[in-house]
């Protein structure tokens, strides 16, 4: 109890002079190299949310997006932005789709029963992710293939969530001794794991990675800094990924960098497209992915992730990647019910950024998921989906953007990226057919992510 | 401008939520403790030399106040001259904590840009909502994470990389 008290106290003190500190600093003309008032908000910002519980953390988020969102607005008012014709059309169609979106969402019936299936699919990935009963154990030893095996354990679904979460916790193993890491995927100890372990343990080592680099900096370190960390991180992939699986690592600083430090992200886009180019693409394709689990979006209905994966990106490959991660997360996340994609497609079919983009997301996330539990029951029933044929539109879009592309996923291109060691491939946007034809041909692309070896 | 209004309105968000945090922290008293720790530490992170002495100044006298209501007036050895004493501290070290405040110069010193967190490794550095951790994106706190060697693995790694 003393204890607490004095940390109250001292934290009202500090808290009190911090508030001066600040004034002084919006007040005075700073000096170039004094940081200002941002970035002491956002450190102590963050140091806050850091010590929040999931729930109010998700708090946080939605009204932290919502607050920005209203004062870009309230600006656009006061700047005259927002009297401008294009952008009160554009604004009047969003607020329209935004609504039509939520009332179809919440109108008793076959959509809201798919909203909340859809909902609730996002809570079981969350639970999966969070409390997997695969876990390393701390501080003593462990056969990874063991648990590795133990994860397949869990069944077709909940596995590769848990595969993932392994490969974060044993990268964790290796963070804070004294050798540099290498190897670590690659070495004797991880010989022996099963091939379909490999892409997910990959994407948990690259989370881990990317979480701990990422809290190295923020947006207002000096660009070399940052430049730092994210040299430290493609150089930690590429040291301990198996030939091509290294993407599968990468993507995941889009993932981290979007849930958990939004105003970074075209930070480290610009230092990445200066420092690894390649790693672009799977930078917004992993930023994709997070929109899908963030609390803003987490209720299907309530705000489009779609919208955003078309707004955020400051360049056509971001944009491309971003829906196709995002595509990647909902045909991974509602597997189990093709008929939530279906109805998706039937409403919100015709204003997909692009096709291609959404497409390619689908057919990786099926490639993924071949992969890691082959012949999984859930992925050859999505195959077989044949929509109500009574709606022409529904099978036609359906056909075009899932359906076919998807069995040529399964069957075609699958195969080929694994023969070739291109699993990567699955991790970004591109066009699928025609790498596997080039790989097939003969002609083989260098890979994106490969240190020479 | 406009960046400066959204980082203070998700400050004072962030600062509701930690507070309605600490009220549930209450429960647990050493993780209430820690948690003001950490957020001490990222704001007193900021200060400069002058603001950073007014804050020591004006905390160890906080402290020596609390130590002194914990042990002598709430353990019952209430000694009035102790008290007395404590008394004309409090006001020479608030006259000193005034005159350092209206003294302070605000571009004389360079802080840290890196967040606080993470560069003074104040309390468990590990803590954040990386450690946290939300769907997708899972934190390590069931993992082994060492808390104090981070920068020095940075360092090392980063060396390594190049």
């Amino acid at each position: 109890m003393r204890k607490l008290s004095k940390s109250a106290l001292s934290y009202s003190w500090a808290m009190s002079l911090f508030g001066v500190r600040q004034i002084d600093n919006i007040l005075t003309p700073r000096c170039d190299t004094t940081p200002g008032a941002e970035d002491a908000f956002y450190s102590v910002t963050q140091a806050a949310k850091d010590e929040l519980s999931d729930l109010l953390w998700a708090a946080f988020q939605v009204g932290d997006e919502l607050q920005r969102d209203f004062i870009e607005l309230a600006f656009d008012f006061l700047t005259l932005r927002a009297f401008h014709p294009g952008y009160i059309t554009r604004l009047t169609s969003d607020v329209a789709e935004q609504s039509q979106m939520t009332l179809r969402a919440f109108t008793p019936g076959g959509n809201c029963r798919l909203t909340w299936r859809e909902f609730m699919n996002n809570y079981e990935v969350y639970n999966l992710v969070k409390h997997t009963p695969v876990r390393v154990p701390q501080g003593r030893e462990f056969s990874l293939g063991q648990l590795v095996e133990d994860a397949y354990a869990l069944g077709a679904y909940p596995d590769l969530w848990a595969i993932e979460g392994l490969g974060h916790d044993y990268a964790a193993t290796f963070w804070g001794q004294a050798e540099p890491i290498r190897n670590i995927l690659t070495n004797e100890r991880a010989g022996l794991l099963p091939d379909k372990s490999l892409t997910m343990l990959h994407a948990g080592m690259g989370l881990f990675f990317a979480q701990q680099l990422m809290r190295t900096v923020t947006p207002f370190s000096p660009a070399c800094e940052i430049s730092g960390a994210l040299q430290e991180f493609i150089a930690l992939c590429k040291d301990n990924s198996r030939r091509g699986y290294t993407g599968a690592a990468y993507e995941s600083l889009g993932l981290v960098t979007r849930t958990l430090h939004s105003q970074m992200v075209p930070i480290v886009d610009r230092q990445l497209s200066e420092i690894e180019p390649e790693v672009v693409s799977y930078f917004w394709h992993g930023a994709g992915r997070a929109l899908y689990f963030l609390p803003i979006y987490f209720a299907p209905g309530l705000s489009s992730p779609w919208r955003a994966a078309e707004r955020e990106p400051p360049h056509e490959l971001g944009r491309l990647n971003m829906v196709a991660g995002l595509a990647w997360a909902k045909t991974i996340v509602n597997l189990r019910q093709p008929e939530i994609m279906e109805n998706f497609l039937k409403y919100q079919g015709r204003q997909l950024y692009d096709t291609r983009a959404f497409t390619d997301g689908v057919m990786s996330s099926l490639i993924i998921g071949y992969d890691i539990t082959p012949g999984d029951v859930y992925i050859t029933r999505f195959l077989r989906r044949q929509p109500d044929p009574s709606d022409s539109c529904l099978v036609e879009l359906w056909n075009n953007l899932v359906g076919r592309p998807a069995n040529d996923a399964a069957l075609c291109h699958f195969p080929a990226l694994k023969k070739h060691e291109r699993m990567e491939e699955a991790f970004h946007y591109k066009n699928l057919a025609e790498l596997v034809a080039r790989l097939e041909g003969g002609i083989s692309p260098p890979h994106t992510a490969q240190r020479d070896s | 401008m406009r960046d400066l209004t959204k980082s203070v309105f998700s400050f004072s968000w962030a600062m509701s939520l930690f507070g309605i945090q600490q009220a549930v922290n209450l429960f647990t008293p050493s993780k209430a403790a820690r948690a003001f720790d950490n957020v001490t530490g990222a704001a007193k992170e900021q200060f400069d030399g002058a603001l950073k002495a007014t804050f020591r100044s004006g905390d160890n006298l906080q402290r020596e106040i609390a130590d002194l209501i914990f042990g002598d007036v709430a353990g019952g050895e209430f000694n009035p001259s102790r008290l007395a004493r404590m008394t004309s501290e409090l006001t020479r070290r608030s006259a000193e904590a005034v005159g350092q405040v209206m003294g302070a110069a605000p571009c004389s010193q360079q802080r840290s840009t890196a967040g606080a967190t993470q560069s003074e490794g104040w309390g468990p550095a590990t803590g954040g909502a990386a450690q946290q951790g939300w769907g997708p994106a899972p934190g390590p706190n069931c993992a082994q994470v060492p808390s104090e060697s981070d920068g020095a693995r940075t360092t090392a790694s980063r060396g390594k990389a190049n």
